[in-house]
């Protein structure tokens, strides 16, 4: 639980959480005490990550919505819930060409240790191995990417 | 933006990185999320790029030119492919549009630990999980799930007539996103959007909604249950999600998973486990089902078999 009110900042969606991670895990036994806290753990951050990227879909759809049909300033509540599949569709294509331009214009280094590893799945030994640079060096061009990535992407 | 946030963001991505292994020091990490406020916003960023990356893997490698191979100038230096479970690689693989009409079925094949995409001309994209297998044919309007599991976007198009087949069921009648899943004993289909017709080779038919889940063997009634959409093919995220699953189903996907033969003592294999298992490398999935299920891990030759903990 502390875990996750750092990890969230509020203690309303760190309990929301709680609730989903016991729902999820109930008819689990726990059996080795140290695996056990791990595992709630990874699937606790997982839940977050999910729960994060469900919020950013849902305002980039209730956006679309009020810049298409109903001007900039309109209310969204009812927006969300009417936004047809075929609208998700479209969006996540976008988010993907969008991604997909962003990792194209990473410096060049940064950008094929990236697609190596993220993309096309190598892993950072693979990616070292291939380029003939050190491990290290991989995790140097993972960082840089990132950080592009993140600038590029901030809106 | 200053230099604090800078070695923010850097202290974001190696923890976004520590956190991927199995000694992860979380007791560490949260003090971390603690020390400041700023560093929970830092991180957020940070995984949500990642998970949104992840999640438009296959279309982003359908966009970007492939890094491998194509590029590269000297061929002796060639890339070698990494053996055993180490690799997800992707591909993705375009059938031309004009065929011969007596076309041979084209056979679609993932090892372990990998996986794959397949577009279809007609627009339908499927992403193939690890260690599976489908065959593409009848002018790309059959498609046989062979053995394994996918997941299939398929453009609402009334004209046309794609079927899909898979241990004794024909899916017809699509416009939507669903996921087969075989192994065990058994088919699973499951809708996470639009709806399906499914016809089991005796004759019974159920149509099947977004939210719907099939589960039957072959024969005999199959049960039809909810699941929630996010959870349809929640292998393309990195995880598998079980509600009320046979221990044999879980098996059977781990197998797939780590490339070697897992296998459940014949008496637990009807028991049943509900539960997330994050797929990572495929390494840790044999580990966290033992410890979260109790069970016992034997490893014979080069097979694993669950085994039940003396009481």
């Amino acid at each position: 639980m502390r875990f996750l009110v750092a990890r969230t900042g509020d203690r309303d969606e760190a309990e929301d959480i709680l609730q989903e991670l016991w729902v999820r895990t109930r008819d689990v036994k726990p059996a080795a005490v140290e695996h056990w806290r791990a595992y709630l753990f990874r699937v606790a951050h997982n839940l977050v990550i999910d729960r994060r990227r469900a919020a950013q879909r849902r305002a980039a759809r209730e956006r679309r919505w009020s810049e298409e049909a109903h001007g900039v300033m309109s209310p969204t509540e009812e927006a969300a819930d009417t936004a047809p599949g075929a609208d998700d569709a479209i969006a996540a294509r976008e988010e993907a060409a969008r991604l997909a331009s962003a990792i194209a214009n990473l410096p060049e280094g940064a950008r094929r240790v990236f697609q190596l590893h993220k993309i096309e799945g190598h892993s950072h030994g693979e990616v070292a191995a291939h380029l003939g640079i050190s491990k290290s060096g991989v995790e140097k061009h993972m960082a840089v990417a990132m950080k592009h990535l993140r600038r590029m992407l901030a809106d | 933006m200053d230099n604090g946030d800078i070695d923010r963001i850097e202290e974001a991505i190696a923890w976004h990185h520590a956190l991927a292994r199995d000694d992860a020091d979380w007791d560490r990490f949260t003090a971390w999320l603690e020390a400041d406020p700023a560093n929970r916003t830092a991180y957020d960023e940070i995984a949500s790029i990642d998970a949104a990356v992840d999640a438009h893997r296959d279309t982003i490698l359908a966009i970007l030119p492939s890094e491998t191979g194509a590029r590269e100038s000297r061929p002796s230096r060639r890339w070698a492919l990494g053996a055993g479970v180490a690799a997800a690689l992707a591909l993705v693989v375009g059938i031309p549009l004009l065929q011969t009409p007596q076309e041979k079925a084209v056979i679609y094949t993932t090892r372990p630990a990998e996986t794959k995409a397949v577009a279809l001309a007609d627009g339908t994209r499927i992403a193939l999980s690890a260690d599976s297998a489908i065959s593409v044919g009848g002018n790309q309007r059959e498609i046989t799930l062979q053995r394994g599991a996918a997941y299939f976007d398929v453009p609402h198009d009334p004209t046309r007539q794609l079927s899909v087949t898979a241990g004794g069921y024909r899916i017809t009648d699509i416009g939507t996103h669903f996921s087969i899943d075989s192994g065990g004993g058994r088919v699973a289909i499951a809708v996470a959007d639009g709806t399906v017709t499914v016809t089991q080779g005796t004759g019974g038919r159920t149509v099947l909604a977004a939210g719907q889940r099939l589960i039957g063997n072959g024969e005999g009634a199959p049960m039809v249950s909810p699941i929630a959409s996010a959870d349809v093919a929640s292998w393309r995220q990195g995880r598998l999600v079980y509600d009320n699953a046979s221990l044999a189903v879980v098996a059977a996907d781990i197998s797939r998973y780590r490339g070697t033969p897992v296998s459940v003592d014949p008496a637990l294999a009807e028991r049943r486990f509900s539960g997330v298992l994050v797929i990572g490398d495929g390494t840790r999935l044999v580990s966290d089902l033992a410890s979260v299920a109790g069970l016992r891990v034997d490893r014979r030759g080069g097979r694993i078999v669950l085994g039940g903990k003396p009481s």
